[in-house]
């Protein structure tokens, strides 16, 4: 067991456009360069929660439990997950995208009003209802969200009055169960119960007017708040779990652990990868269906950006489909506007010649743009294609989207990034955070707003060691350490 | 350099009845915007009230002057009931 550094200082980091307080920093001016988020109420409110139990014998990472695993977002609106399992969430809540009801919801009937402020969150909070269930994996997409449940409860709550609660408990009996295992929690914060989601389950909310909430819901349902199972398909096996989620403007898909990926929501540009005995593809869908893949090994990951879809294979091949407008898809868009089918990506023969390792050209790791993809090796190295006006590549090249990926040259062992809409993060294994990309709202933290075309370390965070990145459209977290 | 962000098809827009606004995402995490007024006027810009970018909205006019011509009888029935 490792022991944290009780003195270590953990900080939260936002910038770039904040009209709807997206950046949970309390107000919704625009934020040029990273500044420090204070975690009111929730994470830092009870100080025996940032520290894991001495006594915790299961606790291994090196991080808090409630340190910061991964933050995302969408249109106006950001998830943020704990180690431990737990999701916050702030920002525009207009599609019941934080899963959680404000204060005004009932009183304005559920009427959308996208300029009242009461109804945006501005400071991170819990989900208010399947607030117990432990998540691995958020995903977001414009105005919906993904989560991988991994069929426990947590195994403590907050301190800040959050209780276990089940939305199935509607006998007096299980209510009863209910209290008797709240009570022990409170007594307690080594107790994991198993809940009613099993283990792999993918669950959704927000909106879903074009289906993208997967579960079968009767027309005219345009959104739901609450966390909700996505619907089993026909091709599924009793025992399908899935261990990977990816979720697009519109659409969204699900990887498998047999390796099968499944896809719903909206597929007008042939995002959702399946095609009908007459050659067309699948329009749109609202349970999830099985994307034909032939000639491929089991799908590991999987990646959407806005119009278009992607997975990762176990062996490291990359399949694209969808919008390819901009060369997104590694295909010329002059060759081909959308692809309907799956399609392998291949590093050019000049990049490859140029690998002396083959570690420097295995991919393993994928992050998806509006309309651009970045790529990471298992060395580090970043590769990116598809569109460049406002510097999205990386590469200082011209204006001009290059469908054939491209070595990201001033860039080195880099250990994870992010696509935004338009821009990207990239964070080195020294800590280090670099942005490139378009910089309107100061989404790239340089403290100005002008586009960068070659990624560059951001000034307010050189001094700071970086754990975690993460990217809403057109906004940015990190999650710092200091000793 | 286009001066649009990208071309759009109204069929991909989703529509407020309540605000009578067709919107799309804009990548800073607000919406571009153009009035079903705008629209049925011919033009063809919706705007970000966030950011710089603009998108050209692809629709064909004839479908919105269907619209006006309703609102031109109603109009003209007010006035006779007047």
């Amino acid at each position: 067991m490792t022991t944290v550094d009780e003195r270590a200082v953990w900080t939260v980091w936002a910038w770039g456009a904040n009209n709807c307080g997206q950046l949970g920093c309390g107000h919704r001016e625009d934020v040029l360069v990273p500044t420090p988020l204070e975690m009111s109420g929730t994470l830092v409110s009870d100080p025996s929660l940032s520290h894991p139990d001495s006594d915790h014998a299961d606790f291994t990472e090196s991080r808090p439990a409630l340190a910061v695993k991964h933050i995302v977002g969408g249109g106006a609106f950001s998830v943020l997950l704990t180690e431990a399992g737990h999701v916050l969430t702030c920002g525009k809540n207009d599609r019941g995208q934080l899963g959680q009801k404000t204060a005004t919801e009932d009183e304005t009937n559920g009427k959308t009003d996208r300029h009242l402020p009461d109804r945006l969150v501005f400071a991170p909070s819990l989900l208010t209802s399947r607030s117990s269930l432990k998540i691995t994996q958020v995903v977001t997409g414009w105005d919906f969200v993904l989560a991988l449940a991994d069929g426990t409860t947590l195994e403590r709550s907050f301190a800040c009055g959050m209780r276990y609660t089940n939305y199935k408990a509607e006998t007096e009996a299980i209510k009863e169960a209910l209290n008797m295992i709240n009570n022990k929690i409170s007594k307690t914060s080594k107790v994991v119960i198993l809940s009613d989601i099993d283990t792999g389950t993918v669950l959704s909310w927000g909106s879903n007017s074009f289906g993208q909430l997967g579960r079968n819901l009767p027309d005219g349902v345009k959104m739901d708040p609450t966390p909700q199972p996505v619907s089993s398909s026909s091709s599924m096996s009793d025992t399908c779990k899935f261990v990977s989620v990816a979720a697009g403007l519109r659409h969204a898909l699900a990887v498998s652990d047999e390796g099968h990926v499944y896809s719903w929501g909206s597929g007008r540009r042939g995002q959702l990868g399946v095609v009908d005995l007459e050659g067309k593809s699948l329009l749109s869908t609202n349970v999830p269906v099985l994307v034909t893949l032939t000639d491929c090994d089991k799908a590991a990951k999987a990646v959407a950006g806005m119009n278009f879809s992607g997975i990762l294979t176990e062996t490291g091949t990359v399949f694209l489909w969808g919008c390819n407008k901009f060369g997104q898809c590694g295909v010329s868009p002059e060759s081909e506007v959308k692809l309907i089918v799956p399609t392998s990506l291949k590093l050019p023969d000049e990049v490859l010649k140029s690998v002396t390792q083959k570690s420097e050209s295995n991919i393993t790791s994928l992050a998806a743009g509006w309309t651009h993809m970045v790529s990471r090796t298992e060395s580090g190295t970043l590769y990116s294609w598809g569109r460049a006006d406002m510097g999205q590549l990386g590469r200082n090249t011209d204006i001009v989207p290059h469908h054939i990926p491209g070595h990201i040259v001033n860039l080195m062992n880099i250990t994870s990034h992010c696509c935004s809409s338009e821009h990207n993060l990239a964070l080195s294994g020294k800590g280090q955070v670099y942005s490139w990309g378009w910089n309107e709202h100061g989404i790239c933290g340089t403290g100005d707003e002008t586009n960068v075309f070659l990624p560059q370390l951001i000034p307010n965070l050189e001094n700071k060691i970086a754990v975690t990145v993460g990217c809403g459209a057109g906004h940015c977290f990190c999650w710092t350490v200091s000793h | 350099m286009s001066i649009y962000h990208d071309e759009i098809e109204i069929e991909d827009m989703e529509y407020d009845e309540e605000t009578e606004t067709y919107h799309y995402p804009c990548p800073c995490g607000d919406r571009f915007e153009i009035t079903l007024e705008e629209l049925e006027n011919g033009e063809d810009e919706a705007k970000c009230p966030s950011c710089s970018l603009i998108i050209k909205v692809i629709y064909d006019q004839d479908d919105f002057m269907v619209g006006e011509q309703v609102i031109a009888v109603k109009k003209t029935k007010e006035l006779e009931l007047a």
